[in-house]
């Protein structure tokens, strides 16, 4: 295992590096003149000269991308003109609310997939089969912002259940109690698509692994049904269902754009949103590439389930 | 006297060795230092269990994986001096019937197209001279013309089989390397193709190498026999003296392993 | 034309939501593409006086906006949009990402590695957040949104797409096109792609669907289309300023575009299941945990025969039902065995004869299989339409299996020793430590090596002769009566499988087990068995002790089997 993750770990230097280039790259498809576009519409033209030369852009892009990368790893993302701060400031600020937003929509996709999937598949053609698999189709159909709108007319509006938005309540707010209540809405909202794919997912890898031989060893060893479903079939459709739910991680963190647009809910995605609105794209830069940087991580995390889930997988 | 139809020398094959995270990995010998000869007109049995690197032999001949070492000659002409024209002749007169005879049909392609491929691309053919040649081989490999049409799904095991070896034939070739051609097939059609493929032989004077773990179909067709184990021939013969009086301790654990003779052993 | 998909149509309309599906999908591309020819107002006219009507208004079937522009026309112009940039922009992602995919995936080495390299870079970054960042850089606009979906999704393809070149690259019908002299370009374009094309083709159907909801959340956001142009998504976007005053100024759009890639995505599952040769086969059903057992009249409840017969199969009809099909794969079917014998049951694939094994407990898959007639009973209990627990208690218990295969037939994912010790706990109520005391006892007697660290060995961990004794290990667990060992061998090299007979018949002897064996090899039968049961096409044609038959085979079929054991000392001129 240790020589294991030192392998994926050397691995993931490339793709780091891969990252890195996109991000940079997207500044040189900027059309005019990307220090003008950095600094907004109110800078001087001594500071746009001074950032010229920062940037290096009378230099050549490997140049730049040397000096660029230099910088992004002593930590200087550089300076957002919209909010007038750093850029890595604004951005560790953001990560707490997006991981948990995140992180909690990941917790409930995954329970509730796994368990529709499963049991839609042992149950299949029955009654609760055709009722998950339509709620799944659904599901996987619905804009998910436009679900968060209607939960909030429902729920917020004219149930008053939850608030409409935000993470904390402007009166007494701000305890964990409090965040969890402004959580509900959002993490439901964010998890109902990647709830159906992982369902329907487990659903098919149930099905086709029910159909090996071993299932039928199971079988012929006087197993109960639940031992041969939910021990020998689950664990080995978990082993084809990891990897989806490791990609539903970088699903989820896109989806939170919008959902955190709908909900104002604090985080990278509503910065983001903001970002592109008021052109700051040194903030957009940052932002993206922190989380494609952490998703590279936690993709890793997802390998290393499998590989235990798995012990057929070789490094 | 003629040279022998085929002729191998110090064949070696090495899987592996790349460049991994930890250095140079160690390479796997498929095939190690393996020589034989074939005189024309004559059948070599491979025998083998799985593993024992028979098939990588045949897959080599064959051109279609580069040896690590060794030396490859048809006809007398080594493959290795040959110009990239004159190999690509030597390898329409090499031609190799696979083990899974339906996988080796492009499930997309009649069998009329499937028979068409060599005779255009390797002896260009025009389309008139190639439909006539169709029905010859159909013909020789006892395959009913209606089945030209099918698709390779609409074939029984026996056809699929039919049609693999008349395609191999298709570019008139002096060589024929069977990959285990018999194992996917029931008794009675093991019989029938091996039958089809002694009368072929005659009838065509084409030489065999015939790739088996089954000693006893080996047996029935095989001049002389090359046992294989671990990527090495560990007992080369006639059929008679291998079958009859084995020399290697590993060739006698064979023979000893057939089931319907050990009762008496207890 | 004859293709090889006869029916394609006809596999498609067999999945009814399928159909549902092309319904809906249909009606909305038929009713965008009409709008302009359709009666209706013109949908960026304004109308201050009609704001905000709702739903069912005259006029305004579905309402209007917040400047009284109507809301159907609007919605059918938006869905026109919608749908062409989705479209386009599959497409767009499709041709690139399937290139790149049939060419890593053919050409494999250093072409392979690089191409693939930059996939997964893009890859590595989160969905939809490098689409923002291309729109952030491009500016918003519903072409720079098109490019910026198309980009993000040209990973899918690709990756979908190289599996299955890979998957196709490696199989013999390549290799023998290259022996019929084909070059790699021809190859690739004439054998490869039209393998390869189904997979893209589902791909395409199933990427539509997210497409739509991307490029609508794009313009959700502001960054896709816009104003006076309007797709699903930026009418969305308005409806939200005022979602909670005119709920249906939002709730309208949505829900179209719900309805959309709700048909979208049903036709796409019908569209795979049509091309998917797995599910053609009859869908992916769940077998069941006993087959199911439709006796057509009574069975004869007559006297057993043989007293000493500790397991007695009479008339057994075992059928495959398939679409309007009937394979009787076992029809009128009778044997016995004894304590302490060894009964051969030989024939060739397709002649019943592991059906008739697995039919004895219920282990055969329903669908497609039912017993429809007969009697099995096991000391003297009838076990045809017994109760599944009944079943249960004997499987693994009185009466094993061993199969085949030995690399698919044990579980990869749990250890040799559970597998073992788990018959035991199942069976004998037996405590953690105590079974896998147990289970090292057993991996001893079946011949495994140091057992103790075997035990927590994962089966790709063993050679093929040491999986199957483990799976003998698992059968013998409960001390059974009968042992059903269906082709144990047939997967295993001659040596191994010698080892393995020997292990087999030494443990009946010491154990006084009946030992059911079914073959295909009469030479295996000669070596080990007391009486045979050959049987072709369902049927017993021949039946008697082994010695006898194998000297005087009274049937054609027997003759032929015996004629393909081969003879020491008879090699051939």
């Amino acid at each position: 295992m240790g020589a294991y993750l030192i392998r994926r770990l050397l691995l993931i230097v490339p793709v780091l590096f891969g990252v890195s280039v996109i991000v940079f790259l997207t500044m040189a498809l900027i059309p005019g003149d990307p220090a003008l576009v950095i600094l907004g519409p109110y800078a001087t033209a001594e500071r746009v000269a001074a950032l010229r030369h920062d940037l290096g852009l009378d230099r050549s892009v490997v140049q730049q991308y040397v000096l660029w990368i230099g910088n992004v790893l002593e930590g200087d993302f550089g300076r957002s003109f919209s909010l007038d701060r750093p850029v890595l400031a604004e951005v560790m600020d953001r990560l707490g609310p997006t991981a948990l937003l995140t992180g909690s929509a990941l917790v409930l996709s995954t329970v509730f997939g796994l368990a529709a999937g499963a049991v839609a598949a042992a149950r299949q053609y029955g009654w609760t089969d055709r009722l998950l698999t339509a709620l799944v189709l659904v599901g996987i159909s619905t804009p998910a912002f436009w679900l968060g709108l209607m939960l909030i007319l429902v729920f917020a509006v004219y149930l008053g259940w939850f608030p409409v938005s935000g993470m904390f309540a402007v009166y007494r707010g701000g305890g964990l109690g409090d965040v969890l209540h402004h959580l509900v809405l959002p993490a439901v909202t964010l998890a109902t698509v990647a709830a159906g794919v992982i369902a329907r997912l487990t659903r098919t890898a149930m099905l086709e692994v029910l159909r090996e031989d071993y299932v039928r060893t199971a079988r012929a060893k006087g197993l109960r049904e639940r031992s041969v479903l939910y021990k020998h079939a689950f664990k080995n459709a978990l082993v084809a269902v990891v990897p989806v739910i490791g990609m539903q991680v970088g699903f989820l963190l896109g989806g939170a754009v919008y959902i955190e647009t709908v909900f104002q809910w604090p985080g990278i995605g509503l910065m983001l949103v903001n970002a592109i609105a008021a052109r700051d794209i040194l903030l957009v830069q940052g932002g993206v590439l922190v989380v494609a940087v952490a998703y590279v991580f936690l993709n890793l995390l997802a390998d290393v389930v499998q590989r235990l889930l798995d012990p057929r997988v070789q490094a | 006297m003629s040279a022998p139809a085929l002729e191998v020398t110090g064949l070696s094959k090495a899987f592996g060795g790349g460049l991994g995270v930890a250095g140079r990995r160690t390479p796997f010998l498929a095939v190690d230092d393996v020589s034989f000869a074939v005189p024309k007109g004559e059948v070599l049995g491979i025998v083998g269990e799985s593993g024992s690197g028979k098939s990588t032999v045949a897959r080599l001949i064959a051109g279609l994986m580069t040896p690590t070492a060794g030396a490859i000659a048809v006809d007398g002409r080594t493959l290795e001096s040959l110009g990239r024209k004159e190999r690509r002749s030597v390898h329409a007169e090499v031609q190799l019937v696979f083990q899974d005879a339906l996988a080796s049909l492009n499930p997309r392609r009649t069998v009329r197209r499937a028979l068409a491929a060599p005779l255009r691309s390797l002896l260009g053919m025009p389309r008139g001279a190639a439909e006539g040649r169709i029905a010859n081989l159909a013909g020789q490999v006892g395959l009913d013309t209606a089945m030209l049409d099918r698709y390779p799904h609409e074939l029984s095991g026996g056809q699929a089989q039919r049609v693999a070896l008349a395609r191999a034939l298709a570019a008139s070739p002096r060589l024929l390397l069977l990959d285990e051609p018999t194992s996917a097939l029931d008794v009675a059609l093991q019989n029938r193709v091996l039958d089809l493929l002694q009368s072929l032989k005659e009838k065509l004077g084409l030489t065999y190498v015939f790739i088996s773990h089954d000693l006893a179909v080996v047996s029935r067709i095989a001049d002389t026999v090359a046992v294989m184990k671990g990527g090495r021939i560990v007992e080369h013969g006639s059929a008679a003296q291998v079958f009859g009086r084995p020399q290697a301790d590993y060739t006698r654990l064979l023979l000893a392993s057939i089931p319907g003779n050990r009762r008496s052993c207890g | 034309m004859r293709a090889g998909r006869p029916g394609a149509w006809a596999l498609f309309r067999r999945n009814r939501l399928a159909v549902a599906g092309l319904a809906i999908l249909a009606i909305v591309v038929a009713a965008a593409l009409a709008a302009p020819i359709l009666p209706l107002p013109d949908p960026d006219a304004t109308m201050l006086d009609d704001r905000l009507l709702p739903p069912l208004s005259a006029g305004h079937l579905l309402g209007t906006d917040h400047l009284g522009r109507d809301m159907l026309a609007r919605l059918l112009f938006g869905a026109r949009l919608s749908l062409a940039v989705a479209v386009v922009a599959t497409l767009l992602s499709a041709a690139i990402g399937s290139a790149i995919g049939l060419l890593a995936g053919y050409y494999a080495g250093w072409t392979d590695t690089l191409m693939m390299r930059g996939i997964d870079t893009l890859m590595a970054f989160p969905y939809m957040l490098l689409a923002l960042a291309i729109v952030a850089v491009l500016g918003p606009g519903l072409m720079n949104a098109l490019v910026a979906v198309g980009i993000v999704n040209i990973p899918f393809f690709a990756r979908t797409v190289h599996g299955a070149t890979v998957g196709q690259a490696g199989r013999p019908y390549v290799d023998a096109a290259r022996l019929s002299g084909f070059s790699d370009v021809r190859i690739l374009v004439v054998e490869v792609l039209p393998n390869v094309l189904p997979t893209i083709v589902v791909t395409i159907a199933t990427t539509v669907g997210w497409m739509i909801l991307e490029t609508a959340g794009l313009s959700f956001l502001g960054l896709g289309a816009q104003p006076p142009q309007a797709d699903l998504g930026s009418m969305l976007g308005e409806g939200r300023k005022l979602f909670i005053v005119a709920p249906h100024v939002a709730a309208v759009p949505g829900l179209a575009i719900l309805l959309l890639v709700m048909g979208i995505n049903l036709f796409a599952d019908g569209v795979r299941d049509t091309l998917d040769p797995r599910l053609k086969s009859g869908a992916l059903s769940r077998p069941a945990a006993v087959t199911e057992t439709r006796l057509e009249k009574e069975a004869d409840p007559g006297s057993s025969r043989l007293s000493e017969a500790i397991l007695e199969v009479r008339h057994l009809r075992t059928w495959f039902f398939t679409g309007g099909s009937v394979v009787k794969a076992v029809d009128d079917v009778g044997f016995s065995v004894a304590p302490g014998e060894c009964l051969g049951i030989v024939g060739e694939s397709g002649s019943g004869k592991s059906v008739a094994a697995l039919s004895i407990l219920g282990l055969v898959q329903t669908p497609p299989g039912r017993i429809v007639g007969g009697s099995v009973r096991f000391r003297g209990q009838e076990l045809i339409g017994a109760p599944l627990d009944t079943l249960q208690d004997l499987r693994g218990n009185r009466i094993a299996y061993v199969f085949q295969d030995p690399s698919t037939t044990l579980n990869p994912v749990f250890t040799v020793g559970e597998q073992v010790a788990e018959t035991l706990r199942r069976h004998h109520g037996l405590s953690g430590g105590a079974a896998w005391r147990r289970t090292i006892d057993l991996l001893t007697t079946v011949d495994i090596p140091d057992p103790a660290e075997r035990a927590g060995a994962y089966p790709h961990q063993l050679s093929g002769g040491q999986r199957q004794r483990v799976a003998i290990a698992m059968a013998l667990a409960n001390d059974p009566d009968v042992l059903i060992a269906d082709e144990p061998t047939t997967a295993l090299d001659v040596t191994t499988q010698a080892r393995i007979l020997d292990l087999l018949d030494r443990l009946r002897r010491e154990r006084g087990l009946a030992l059911v064996f079914i073959t295909h090899d009469f030479g295996i039968v000669r070596d080990i068995c007391d009486r045979v049961v050959v049987m072709r096409h369902g049927r017993v044609v021949e039946t008697g002790a082994v010695e006898g038959v194998f000297v005087a085979p009274q049937h054609a079929y027997t003759r032929l089997l015996i004629e393909a054991v081969p003879r020491l000392g008879e090699a051939p001129a």
